[in-house]
C-alpha cells in the first residue's frame, strides 16, 4: 500500500498527485515557445538562413500550441471546466495565468500563420472548385488581393506581430516556470531561476525538434537539406544549450554551495532517485555530449561534410529532446518526491502503461501535433515558398 | 489604380481585424455564457455553492446516534481507548444504516473488515508520537504466532475496546 517510504515523512504528505501529464504540459509548451523563436529569427530579425523554415517553424508552433492544453485538460477531474480559466481571467492565482497568455497568444499566431499563408490560401482557392474552393475564399476572409503593395503590407504585419509573439512566448513559457518557481514551500522548485530556465530548455527543445522535423521532411520530399540552415540552427542550439545547461548547473551549485538545510534532502534526491533521470541523461547523456558535438559542428562546420554535419546536429537534437524530456521530469517529479520535513522520501512514482494519466496517454497527446503537422502540410504546404520569387514571406 | 489611396490594398487587414473583434465578442458573450449566475457573490466561487452545500442532507450522526439500538457496543467503546474513534469513522455513516428521525433501520450497516483500516493509524511511520502505538502488521503478526490474513487484526484484537 505505501512502498518504499524512507525517514521522517508527514503523514499527508506521502504521495504524488502531479502525474506523467504535468511533465508533458511544460514539455510541450517549451517546444511552442521553442520553434516560435525559430520562426521570428527570420521574420523579426531577419535570419535570412533560416528562411527555409520560417513558415515551418510557425506551422509547428501553432500545431503543438494547440494541443498544450491537452495534458492539463487530461489530469483534471473535470475537463469540462478547463474553459473557466480562458472565460474568467484573474490575477490571484499562478494557475490562472494560463487563461490571459494562452489565449492572447493562441490569437496572435493565428493572425501571424494567417498573414504569413494569406497569398497561398487565395492561390489554393483560386485553383479548386466547389466546397473546397468556398472554404480557401472564407479562409481568405473573401479578399483576393496579392498585389505587391498588400504584401508588402501583409509583410510589416508580420513583422509586428511576430515581434508581439516574442514576449508573448517568453511570457507564456516563463510563466510554466513561474508556476513552480513560485511554490515557496518547495525548496527544489523555488527558485526565481526557475522560470528562465524553463525558458531556455524550451528553446533548446524547439529548435531540435525543428532540427529533426526539418530534416524528416526534406528526406521525405527528396529535396536536399539546406546546408546553411541547418549550420544556422546548429549555431542557434548550441548557443542555448550553453545558456540552458549553465543557468541548470548554477542552480544546483548555488544550492551546493549554500549547504542550508534543503541541500540534505535534494541532494540526497539527485544521487539516488533521480541518478538516471538527472545524473545520466540531464546532464552527461542529454547535456555534456550533444554540447560536444554541437560545439565540433559549429566550431569545425567549414570543413565539415554535409552529411556529417546533418547526421551530428540529428543526434544531438534527439539527444537533447530526451535531456528537456528529463529535465521536465526531474522538476515536476522530482520535486514531489520528499517530504516537506525535507528529511524523508515519498513513495517513488512509476506511470502505468495504460492509466488515464499513464505513458500512453502522455505519447498519444505528443503525437497529436505530429497528425496535424501533417494535415497543415496537406493543406497548406509549407515549403511552397522556396519556389518563389524573392521577396516572399 | 496604384496608391492614390494607401487603404487601397488594404481591406482583408480591416476584413482580419473585424474578426479579431467577434472574437473577443464572442469571448465577452461566451463569460455571460459561461460564467454562473452568483459567480464572484462572496468572492472568487459561486456563491450558491454555499447554499446548496447547506441544503444536503445530513449523513452523520455522532455516536450518539448509535446508542439508543448499540447500547452494550457504546458502553465498551466509550469506555475503551479507542474511545476517541468516531464510530463513524470505521463505520459508514450512519444515514446509510438508519433513518433517525422515524427511529428505523433501512439497511444492514456496512462493516469493513479489513487490516487497511487498522493500518491508517497505526501503521509504523517515523511522524507519528514515539508514544503511539504503532506497527509493522507483517512483523506483529508473526511474532505473535498468527497468521498474515487480511482481517488478521481482529483475530486478536476486538475493534470497540482493543487489547
Amino acid at each position: 500500500m505505501f512502498p518504499e517510504l524512507t525517514g521522517f515523512l508527514f503523514p499527508n504528505d506521502v504521495h504524488i498527485h502531479w502525474s506523467m501529464m504535468i511533465v508533458m504540459y511544460p514539455y510541450i509548451t517549451g517546444l511552442v515557445a521553442g520553434a516560435f523563436i525559430v520562426s521570428s529569427l527570420y521574420h523579426v530579425f531577419g535570419a535570412e538562413e533560416l528562411k527555409p523554415l520560417g513558415r515551418f517553424a510557425l506551422a509547428t508552433a501553432l500545431c503543438f500550441l494547440a494541443v498544450a492544453g491537452l495534458p492539463l485538460l487530461n489530469h483534471l477531474g473535470h475537463p469540462e471546466r478547463g474553459i473557466n480559466i480562458i472565460v474568467t481571467p484573474h490575477f490571484t492565482s499562478a494557475m490562472a495565468g494560463f487563461g490571459i497568455l494562452y489565449a492572447s497568444y493562441f490569437i496572435i499566431l493565428l493572425f501571424e500563420v494567417w498573414f504569413v499563408f494569406r497569398v497561398d490560401i487565395i492561390e489554393t482557392a483560386e485553383r479548386s472548385t466547389g466546397f473546397k474552393r468556398g472554404l480557401f475564399a472564407a479562409l481568405a476572409l473573401g479578399v483576393y488581393d496579392t498585389s505587391p503593395e498588400a504584401r508588402s503590407l501583409d509583410r510589416n504585419i508580420i513583422r509586428i506581430l511576430a515581434a508581439i509573439g516574442i514576449p508573448m512566448a517568453c511570457l507564456l513559457h516563463g510563466y510554466v516556470g513561474f508556476l513552480f518557481g513560485a511554490v515557496k514551500a518547495n525548496p527544489w522548485w523555488s527558485t526565481p531561476l526557475m522560470p528562465v530556465i524553463f525558458l531556455f530548455s524550451a528553446m533548446v527543445s524547439g529548435i531540435a525538434l525543428l532540427v529533426i522535423l526539418y530534416q524528416v521532411a526534406m528526406k521525405l520530399k527528396g529535396v536536399p537539406i539546406d546546408r546553411l540552415a541547418i549550420a544556422a540552427l546548429a549555431r542557434w542550439l548550441w548557443l542555448f544549450l550553453i545558456m540552458s545547461l549553465t543557468l541548470e548547473l548554477l542552480e544546483i551549485m548555488m544550492l551546493a554551495y549554500e549547504r542550508a538545510e534543503e541541500w540534505e534532502v535534494i541532494g540526497h534526491l539527485l544521487t539516488h532517485q533521480l541518478s538516471f533521470s538527472f545524473i545520466s541523461l540531464q546532464m552527461v547523456g542529454g547535456g555534456l555530449i550533444p554540447l560536444i558535438l554541437l560545439g565540433i559542428v559549429v566550431l569545425m562546420g567549414h570543413y565539415m561534410d554535409d552529411r556529417i554535419r546533418n547526421t551530428l546536429t540529428m543526434v544531438s537534437s534527439l539527444l537533447l529532446l530526451l535531456q528537456v524530456l528529463a529535465m521536465r521530469w526531474n522538476v515536476v517529479i522530482g520535486g514531489q518526491m520528499f517530504s516537506k520535513s525535507m528529511s524523508g522520501f515519498r513513495e517513488t512514482y512509476v506511470p502505468g502503461f495504460f492509466e488515464k494519466e499513464g505513458v500512453l496517454a502522455a505519447v498519444a497527446i505528443l503525437f497529436i501535433p505530429f497528425i496535424l503537422l501533417a494535415i497543415f502540410e496537406r493543406v497548406l504546404p509549407t515549403f511552397r515558398h522556396l519556389e518563389r520569387e524573392e521577396g516572399s514571406v | 489604380m496604384t496608391s492614390e489611396n494607401p487603404l487601397a490594398h488594404s481591406k482583408h487587414v480591416f476584413r482580419a481585424a473585424l474578426l479579431l473583434l467577434a472574437v473577443v465578442v464572442a469571448l465577452i458573450l461566451g463569460r455571460l455564457f459561461f460564467v454562473p449566475e452568483t459567480w464572484g457573490e462572496y468572492g472568487f466561487y459561486r456563491g450558491a455553492a454555499v447554499g446548496e452545500h447547506r441544503a444536503e442532507p445530513v449523513r452523520f450522526g455522532g455516536d450518539e446516534a448509535c446508542e439508543p439500538c448499540h447500547d452494550a457496543e457504546y458502553a465498551e467503546h466509550a469506555a475503551g481507548v479507542h474511545a476517541p474513534v468516531r464510530c463513524e469513522l470505521c463505520h459508514g455513516p450512519v444515514a446509510l444504516h438508519a433513518d433517525l428521525e422515524e427511529g428505523e433501520k433501512l439497511a444492514e450497516m456496512p462493516v469493513r473488515r479489513g487490516r487497511e483500516l487498522c493500518e491508517l493509524c497505526h501503521r509504523a511511520q517515523a511522524a507519528r508520537p514515539a508514544s503511539f502505538p504503532q506497527i509493522d502488521v507483517r512483523e506483529h503478526v508473526l511474532e505473535n504466532g498468527g497468521e498474515v490474513t487480511p482481517d488478521a487484526c481482529f483475530d486478536c484484537h476486538d475493534p470497540h475496546s482493543p487489547y
